[in-house]
């Protein structure tokens, strides 16, 4: 009789698995080896430095207020973009990828632009006191930009999976369109929206191209491990790294694991 | 009373064209027609979900045309029932009853009613995607009736359902309906709107062909689509038409003319029923409307056969199970068939 992991084999199959091993490996083996050289001393010492706590802090909270505040926006141009049809449709969807595919460097020249204190947006922020060059809300508008894309195309798949029929029901339930939009899109395409906030959220925290033309001060993490780098070699940036990476994924952790049933 | 009025709309290669009927209050409407022929589209218009090309649909006189969807009041049932799966029954049924000024305890009580009207009240906790195609169907009929609406508006209630569960259903509708309850059903199953229909409205590729009561409509069909929807297969065309005897000559075929004693119009049409078409017995006296013909098939039913005869054109002839027995017909075999030319009806 022949067994039927033995009656599965195929060529193939054993041709798949090792090619997708082999990119598996390569993603996670310099993560992984970074973690191996880097001594636990070490991580547990850079946690202690307040400069790196700092830069922890500034990041992830720079991060958070460029992904809530863009998501007010954000969110229903998303649902805009998944419901109505209109000319040029296809120009703003490609406005929208547009951050991904530039170089976040020329990104970053372009908001310095946008924000300095010559411009509208500059001398607006002057008269509250905010110089937005070398300033956390400079950083968020700079994480922002390059991590958008992120949560409108996420979000704007999770409203079209949500069923157009349903939108009309409650519209002849007596709903209002905004009711509508908050007890039956919103809700259908919450884990779609999740996923987008916290994609962006992650692409905002991981910015360095971008934030580093905008602030080299104060430093987010990625601008503070390439200083550590340039200034005093590997072994110093290498910690600040490992225990990035590690806050970040508690923090991924932790929000999918509040988001998860949402949508059961 | 609802009156919609002139209504068209153009979608792409379909239109409805200048559809125009009334509902009196309490009254069960049925729109009966084949999948495409409109329906679907035409209650979405009533409901205000679609803007109709020109026409009007007036509410006790009220011209209702331009009022948004969430403010009509029309409830309508969606074929694919539209149950929001993040919600439960219960909150289901509550939907369109929050934000209306209820508290929660008369909100609670509403679900409640109508929960025990539908027979759904054991669902209240569950989520829609435990629920079966009959249990879903009901929790959307509730839901809407929850809003309290002026006209009940099913789309295909009875679709897709197994048909124990379509008897369950009929047996709910009938009871709505009985309670007062104004309800514009819309179907393609000729049972289900003979059944129900206290008005029929025969839509065909856009247009109204035919209204009335149900047996009225069937009775005297005004088209052959409306007799095919009727299961009326012997209906003809005459290409000629002679009196003769105090009879009406409808010649259908080269050579093939049949009778009618009642008075007809050149190019009318002509149907008889399946029951009113005899096989001739030896003895029986030679009459008009006598064909011989072929048996090319026997299609059995549980109450009946209907015998397809071939006598230049085919004729559907229904014959009663003990009958059959008797006759010992058989495909392949010839046969002879007489028409009374007082069943034969023009249209």
């Amino acid at each position: 009789m022949i067994s039927s992991s033995k009656a599965n084999f195929s060529p193939f199959k054993l041709l798949l698995i090792l090619l997708g091993g082999v990119i598996l490996l390569f993603l996670v083996a310099p993560i992984a080896g970074m973690f191996f050289a880097t001594p636990v001393s070490a991580v547990v010492e850079s946690s202690r430095d307040a400069e790196v706590r700092n830069s922890i802090w500034l990041t992830l909270f720079t991060a958070m207020g460029a992904t809530l505040a863009a998501a007010v926006g954000a969110v229903p141009l998303a649902y805009l973009l998944a419901r109505k049809e209109f000319r040029f449709k296809r120009v703003v969807l490609g406005i929208i990828d547009l951050p991904i595919v530039i170089p976040h460097s020329a990104a970053g020249i372009a908001i310095l632009g946008f924000i300095s204190r010559g411009t509208a947006l500059g001398k607006f922020a002057s008269v509250f006191g905010v110089d937005l060059v070398g300033h956390p809300v400079g950083i968020s508008i700079a994480m922002a930009f390059v991590s958008l894309p992120f949560l409108i195309n996420s979000a704007r798949d999770g409203f079209m999976n949500v069923p157009v029929r349903l939108e009309k029901a409650a519209l002849v339930l007596g709903a209002t369109p905004v009711r509508v939009f908050f007890s039956v899109s919103l809700p259908l395409a919450w884990k779609n929206v999740v996923s987008g906030l916290i994609m962006m959220f992650a692409r905002g925290m991981s910015e360095f191209g971008a934030v580093v033309i905008v602030a080299y001060h104060p430093m987010v993490t990625p601008v503070l491990i390439f200083e550590r780098f340039g200034a005093f070699g590997l072994s110093y940036a290498r910690p600040v790294a490992v225990l990035f990476i590690l806050v970040s994924l508690l923090f991924f952790i932790v929000l999918r694991l509040l988001t998860r049933n949402k949508n059961a | 009373m609802l009156e919609v009025e002139k209504i068209s709309k153009k979608a792409g290669d379909f239109s409805l064209k200048d559809i125009s009927f009334t509902v009196s209050p309490g009254e069960y409407f049925v729109l009966l027609g084949v999948s495409g022929a409109g329906k679907t589209m035409l209650l979405d218009i009533i409901a205000g979900l679609i803007k109709q090309d020109s026409g009007r649909i007036m509410v006790d006189s009220v011209d209702i045309t331009h009022i948004r969807a969430n403010k009509r009041g029309t409830g309508l049932v969606f074929q694919d029932n539209t149950v929001f799966p993040h919600l439960n029954v219960h909150r289901n049924i509550a939907y369109p009853l929050v934000g209306k000024g209820f508290t929660k305890s008369e909100i609670h009580a509403r679900v409640l009613k109508w929960a025990e009207t539908i027979d759904i009240t054991h669902l209240l906790d569950r989520k829609p995607a435990s629920l079966s195609g009959g249990e879903l169907r009901r929790v959307a009929i509730a839901r809407t009736l929850a809003m309290e609406p002026r006209f009940l508006l099913l789309d295909e209630p009875l679709s897709s359902l197994d048909v124990l569960i379509q008897y369950d259903m009929m047996r709910l509708l009938k009871k709505l309906h009985q309670s007062g309850q104004t309800i514009i059903h819309v179907t393609h199953d000729y049972n289900e709107a003979y059944t129900l229909a206290d008005t029929l409205a025969i839509i065909n590729s856009g247009r109204v062909e035919q209204t009335g009561p149900p047996a009225e409509v069937f009775q005297h069909p005004a088209s052959r689509f409306v007799s095919v929807l009727a299961g009326i297969r012997n209906f003809f065309t005459g290409i000629e038409l002679k009196k003769c005897d105090g009879l009406w000559g409808h010649t259908i075929k080269e050579g093939l003319t049949i009778y009618s004693s009642a008075p007809c119009s050149a190019g009318c049409s002509i149907f008889i029923r399946e029951d009113d078409i005899k096989f001739f017995q030896p003895g029986d006296p030679a009459e008009v409307n006598v064909f011989d013909g072929i048996i090319t098939d026997i299609i059995p039913s549980p109450d009946f056969y209907t015998v397809v005869v071939d006598a230049g054109v085919n004729f559907f002839v229904r014959v009663a199970n003990a009958d059959m027995k008797a006759m010992n017909l058989r495909s392949g075999d010839k046969a002879c068939i007489k028409i009374n030319p007082g069943s034969v009806r023009p249209v």
